[in-house]
């Protein structure tokens, strides 16, 4: 990546001192003063709060300042749109300043709307109905039934009223002895989609996003509501929109939330569905007007469907700062470009990486669209305040990706997990699962028990016989191994004992071989053991013949059942042994006997 | 004029009434003791009673033989050996998932000798009771099933050790079943071979497939495959008989060419097609070297042929536990209990196939079934190992730990159960005891992936 200089683009303007700091949302670009001289309009966003001088609003032509004004407050969001067909068409700007909309003709501020308020709660009226005609001794009483109530849910007036000092109360009561209660949410984010027909310069409608999570679809024409809907249907706060389409026929809204969750609203839903749940919210998100597919910028560049499945993914060298969808329709493509925090900005087409150049800083907003004369302009606004603007070389080509050595993640929809067919007996199983859930849930618990109790009473019967390969008792953690060899009648039983504790020693151990008699010989009957090391085993060997008789025969009792020989394990003062262990002896290959 | 009683044995022995048919050979060579056939009937009869289908009965393992001294390459190309172990294809991704044998074969459906040698050593003692069978040459299992029988009636009518083969060689007759006799009934490889060796020193070329057939299945027994194999090939070239192919096959197991083997089931399968002995062989050594789908294939193949087949359906039915579809396996397993098959293992088996197929209410009968029927130590052992994925899947890890110990107990060389226990151990964070565990697991099963990963991991952390 040595290449960082681009030739795709040409450097028009560059002004390192244009002191603007904005971001995306507030920039816009258009068609002014309807000379088909396009220009910027950005609401300044300032840096240092409390910044003494009020924000402004500002109309760039190239790199020149032409209108600059003062704005009540930080805007939220700048849209540029149209609201009749009457020539000649001149756009209205649209400012987002807390819960109201300034808007803009010929760059003069002509209305201002401001959002419905929400529900006042019925407590809280009855309280300052209350407020209004007490006397001054009840206000406490009165004023800590208001506390009881959610702070966020109350109206700003009582927001006020409970974080004045008890001096000032009465005072601000009595200012206030008519009250208008109202709660206003703020608006978060904007943007258009069209009103009819989907052109250039058609009438649009505005879209308002609350941070109270409302959507409301206006009217410029008359400034009214058409429609109101909700995000989705949990609590979200929606932090960035992006929208297609026209309002009569078809739209699509896709909205991010802080919590990460991308949700979509269709023509005449009263509610959004969530689609998508990224681990961390948005950065950048936009509703691709070519292919209708949703990128997502957060820790990593994503496209998603409009159905929410992940179509592709790539991981960001850097922090990803912001990003602007490019579309060339005279290229046939449409791409993605991506600002890093280390000042470089890429352009992707699907996943691959086709161009990039540096930058001196930041880039902190981006436009991608006509500019002045031009058609295809990208604008650049740095975290210092510089104003960039390119120009997109008309010759430019990007048809081959660029050769970098990044490695190409797998795409996710590649990495098949092995899911077996639905057979028709799954399915038939799956419905007798859900028909009889109840009946098949106490069956199962009920035998649960059952064979818990079984469990159990093995245990027990292991436990008291000492039947096991393996010493329970924890102050002498055992285990046995035995292994016989030879053809017979002579055998060679080998026992080796093993401390399987990590620490302890045992003492004082024995080996008890416990036979028949009549059916085998053993050497020795017992064997006093040394003390048992952790790690190192113990290998006992008896010689066990059996007790043949003068014609070469088994004894005459004896069967493949009892051909048993017990080794006992005991341990001094203890009663019982440590384990009680039986090994079946091997059946003498009778050949033998016959030769021997 | 046939004497009736002859007459009545030798329809008792068509009856396959053999102890009665031999009860009357001996009384009809008591009253005349030159009488050859009473004899031969009895001989047969004998034979047939103790018969073992030793191509069935055969560990397939291959033998490290003292006396090869041909070096092996010690890093055969994947899948065309069975020391390595198997090769898992890329795509193939379900076999992996397969639990393995001890020597990391994939693990089959059906209890064959060679196959199951999951539990490791059978040098182990366990706790109730142990079949100690230590590592004797591969015909132990028919020389004991053969010996016990004679040595139970007490009857030494014929004295073998005596036997001149020479003799008997110019009598084609008497010299099949007699050879049929020594090898199955006495479990006398030695002298049998000697009788091969005799009709084919007196026939020199003329001897016939048969003798060249035997021959090869004696001197594959006394553990000489690759001698075995030139008169297995011979006697192919007279006469393709599955039985010739069979211990072909099994031959080239022996000396590990598995690829050679499925060669000569080819062959034969061009020769006898639909023959199910062969393709069964095929199956099995597909399965041997790691092809499971090729192998399930075949075994599918089996069943359009034989629908009764046992070990097809068995090992179709693993197939499908490990492909994830346990309710396709319930319905071959379903099938083989439904043709009378009454054992511990299948019903083991189904309860697995209800718990991961989401039959619930079934689950604890089936398991509780296997349990009853449940004889040795092994089988109580594997039940109640199996039992504790019940408690694994709901959660009720003391449970699961309760019958582990169970497992344990019956079984000191449940590796898989002491690995299991290593792992509760340490989601109780009882480190030592898992570290306990997992080290016992791994000297049972050195070679176990999952053990092995496992040691490695506890290591590594702690």
């Amino acid at each position: 990546m040595e290449e960082k200089k681009s030739t795709h683009w040409l450097d028009a303007l560059s002004d390192g001192s244009a002191g603007l700091t904005t971001i995306s949302s507030c920039m816009s670009v258009c068609d002014l003063q309807c000379n088909n001289y396009y220009k910027l309009v950005t609401a300044e966003i300032p840096l240092k709060i409390p910044e003494k001088r009020p924000p402004r609003l500002r109309v760039y032509k190239g790199n020149q300042v032409i209108n600059d004004q003062a704005l009540p407050g930080i805007a939220s969001s700048v849209q540029s749109l149209y609201i009749d067909e009457n020539e000649p068409k001149m756009p209205i700007i649209a400012v987002s300043v807390g819960p109201s909309i300034f808007f803009y003709r010929n760059m003069k501020a002509y209305f201002k709307y401001t959002i419905p308020s929400l529900m006042i709660e019925p407590l809280e009226q009855e309280i300052w109905r209350k407020l209004v005609v007490e006397r001054q001794v009840n206000y406490e009483k009165l004023i800590n039934d208001l506390k009881t109530m959610n702070f966020s849910q109350m109206s700003s007036l009582s927001q006020k009223l409970i974080s004045l000092s008890e001096s000032e109360r009465e005072e601000f009561i009595r200012e206030n002895s008519e009250p208008k209660l109202t709660r206003l949410s703020t608006i978060v984010c904007m943007t258009t989609i069209y009103k009819n027909i989907e052109e250039e310069k058609e009438p649009n409608c505005l879209i308002i996003v609350t941070e109270a999570s409302d959507i409301f679809i206006m009217d410029i024409q008359n400034f009214g509501i058409l429609h109101t809907a909700r995000v989705c249907s949990f609590k979200a706060t929606p932090d960035l929109i992006s929208a297609s389409g026209s309002y009569q026929n078809d739209y699509k809204i896709i909205i991010s939330t802080r919590e990460g969750s991308i949700c979509i609203l269709r023509k005449n839903w009263l509610e959004g569905r969530e689609i998508v749940k990224l681990e961390r919210a948005a950065t950048s998100m936009s509703l691709l007007q070519i292919d209708q597919t949703i990128v997502v910028l957060s820790k990593s560049l994503m496209c998603y469907s409009k159905k929410g499945k992940m179509l592709w993914s790539l991981n960001m060298n850097d922090t990803v700062m912001c990003m602007c969808p490019v579309p060339l329709p005279h290229l046939g493509v449409s791409m993605i470009c991506v600002a890093l925090k280390n000042g470089l900005v890429q352009l992707y087409s699907q996943k691959n990486l086709i161009d990039q150049f540096q930058v001196g800083d930041t880039v902190l907003a981006m436009y991608f669209g006509k500019l002045g004369l031009e058609e295809q302009v990208l604008v650049l606004v740095t975290i210092n305040g510089n104003l960039l603007i390119k120009i997109l070389k008309r010759t430019a080509d990007f048809s081959n990706p660029m050769v970098t050595d990044k490695k190409v993640e797998d795409e996710p929809s590649d990495m098949k997990i092995a899911i077996p067919k639905k057979s028709k007996i799954f399915v038939e199983q799956t419905v007798r699962e859900k028909e009889n859930a109840i009946a098949i849930h106490n069956i199962f618990q009920s035998e649960l028990w059952r064979m818990r109790l079984e469990a159990a009473k093995v245990t027990v019967d292991i436990l008291r016989t000492g039947d096991s390969t393996f010493s329970g008792d924890l102050q002498t953690p055992i285990k046995l191994l035995a292994q016989c060899d030879g053809l017979g009648p002579d055998f060679l039983l080998t026992l080796t004992l093993e401390n399987i504790s990590a620490t302890k020693i045992v003492t004082n151990l024995s080996i008890i071989i416990h036979a028949n008699p009549n059916h085998y010989k053993v050497d020795k009957q017992s064997v006093d053991l040394t003390p048992l090391v952790p790690g190192i085993p113990l290998i006992t060997d008896f010689n066990v013949s059996i007790q043949i008789t003068s014609e070469n025969l088994l004894p005459p009792d004896m069967t493949l059942e009892n051909s048993i020989i017990r080794v006992l394990i005991v341990k001094e003062k203890f009663a019982k042994p440590l384990i009680a262990s039986t090994v079946v002896m091997p059946q003498p290959e009778l050949q033998m006997l016959g030769t021997i | 004029m046939m004497d009736p009683s002859y007459y009545k044995a030798l329809s008792l022995f068509r009856l396959r009434k053999y102890e009665k048919c031999i009860e009357i050979c001996n009384q009809l060579m008591n009253q005349s003791p030159q009488l050859q056939g009473p004899w031969e009937l009895k001989m047969r009869a004998m034979t047939q009673r103790v018969y073992v289908d030793d191509i069935e009965a055969e560990d397939d393992g291959v033998v490290d033989d003292p006396l090869d001294t041909e070096i092996l390459a010690t890093a055969p190309k994947p899948g065309t050996s069975l020391r390595t172990a198997t090769a898992v294809k890329t795509g193939q991704k379900t076999a992996a998932t397969r639990p393995r044998t001890s020597t990391g074969r994939p693990l089959t459906g059906l209890a064959r000798p060679g196959t199951m040698q999951q539990r490791a050593g059978t040098s182990l003692l366990t706790g109730n009771r142990t079949a100690l069978a230590t590592g004797r040459i591969n015909t132990a299992r028919n020389i004991r099933l053969g010996s016990a029988s004679i040595f139970n009636l007490g009857d030494n009518t014929f004295n073998m050790s005596r036997l001149n083969p020479s003799i008997f060689a110019t009598k084609p007759a008497v010299a099949k079943i007699l050879f049929q006799y020594l090898y199955y009934c006495e479990g006398d490889i030695k002298k049998s071979l000697d009788l091969c060796n005799a009709v084919m020193e007196l026939n020199k070329t003329e001897a016939g497939w048969y003798w060249y057939t035997q021959k090869g299945r004696c001197l594959i027994a006394v553990g000489n495959a690759r001698s075995a194999e030139y008169f297995l090939q011979y006697s192919m070239k007279l006469l393709t008989h599955p039985d010739t192919i069979l211990l072909l096959t099994r031959a080239y197991c022996r000396i590990d060419q598995p690829l050679a083997a499925l060669e000569v089931c080819n062959f034969g399968l061009q020769k006898q097609p639909d023959d199910v002995a062969l393709l069964k062989q095929q199956a099995r050594i597909l399965e041997l070297i790691g092809n499971l789908p090729a192998s399930v294939n075949v075994y599918k193949q089996i069943i359009k042929l034989d629908a009764m087949n046992t070990e097809a359906l068995s090992c179709i039915a693993v197939n499908y536990f490990y492909i994830y579809q346990p309710e396709m396996a319930l319905v071959y397993y379903r099938r083989i209990l439904s043709m009378g098959m009454n054992t511990c293992e299948l019903y083991c088996n189904i309860g697995l196939c209800c718990l991961y197929g989401g039959q619930l209410d079934l689950v604890f009968s089936c398991f509780q079934r296997a349990l009853r029927l449940a004889i040795s130590a092994e089988q109580k052992a594997d039940v109640w190992y199996n039992i504790s994925f019940i408690g694994l899947h709901i959660g009720d890890l003391d449970f699961a730990r309760r019958c582990l110990r169970i497992c344990i107990s019956l079984d000191g060389g449940h590796a898989s159960a002491l690995n299991n226990l290593g792992i509760i151990a340490l989601k109780k964070e009882n480190l030592t005891k898992a570290k306990m565990y997992f080290a016992l697991a791994k000297k049972l099963l050195p070679e176990n992936d999952e053990i092995k990963h496992n040691s490695r991991l506890i290591d590594a952390k702690y």
